[in-house]
């Protein structure tokens, strides 16, 4: 592969959104053997976070537009999900994980600790997410 | 026994399924995990209200044969704690008996 391999959803926030995420995630897996499987576990994981945090959160008052943009690179797996909900107060950088017996509020704790990088910006009227898995000769996990 | 999965969108059919096992007095619970290919933060939080329901009647809820990524997240969020991996729901609470 010498060139970023892409695969792209286009979707709508809603019911059937988490599924049509993982099935556009499971269809990459198929044409990316390569990637290792703790990479693989990782995004897994960080897309159900961001992914359940967009369809919950940003169409809260009826479904918004939401794109996933998913780059494969010889050393590096990027997601990046841009949604039209409203915008996210959140800072990254404090980040931290509630007590064990906490019903809620891990979501992107959870995701920062397994992915390389996740940034948040507003970018105009979007909300634009991006969840990094880094891997390859001097990035393998497993 | 869950299957799939344990995302935002089956937590909380798995939380009421639990509430409703401790509110029928089924107690101590073992919640089998070997179908689950995927938990999220979601999952874990009906998990551990369950944990705290069946706490609450003074029994307590298990975990069985959760697969890898299951056990990272647990781990990660130091869920495994208050959620004990058994190997059998037949033994799982010979320490209670």
């Amino acid at each position: 592969m010498t060139s970023p391999d892409r695969h792209l959803l286009e979707t709508l926030t809603g019911p059937g959104a988490l599924s049509d995420i993982h099935r556009a995630l499971d269809d990459m897996w198929t044409c990316h053997r390569e990637i290792p499987p703790a990479v693989r576990i990782a995004m897994t994981t960080g897309v159900a976070e961001i992914g359940g945090n967009i369809v919950e959160h940003a169409g809260r008052s009826g479904p918004v537009p939401l794109r996933m943009d998913i780059e494969v690179t010889p050393t590096s797996l990027t997601v990046v999900f841009t949604d039209r909900g409203d915008a996210v107060a959140v800072d990254l950088h404090a980040l931290s994980l509630p007590d064990a017996s906490a019903k809620h509020g891990r979501g992107l704790a959870l995701a920062s600790a397994v992915l390389d990088r996740l940034t948040y910006h507003r970018r105009g009227t979007c909300n634009e997410w991006t969840l990094v898995s880094y891997f390859g000769q001097e990035n393998v996990r497993d | 026994m869950p299957q799939g999965r344990l995302d935002l969108a089956a937590a909380a059919g798995l939380d009421k399924q639990l509430s409703e096992l401790v509110n029928a007095g089924h107690t101590r619970l073992v919640v089998d995990l070997s179908d689950v290919e995927l938990i999220d933060s979601s999952g874990l939080g009906a998990l551990v209200s369950g944990f705290e329901a069946a706490r609450a009647c003074g029994g307590d809820l298990k975990i069985m044969s959760p697969g890898e990524q299951a056990a990272l997240v647990l781990e990660l969020t130091n869920v495994n704690r208050l959620l004990h991996t058994v190997a059998s729901a037949d033994t799982a609470f010979d320490d209670l008996s």
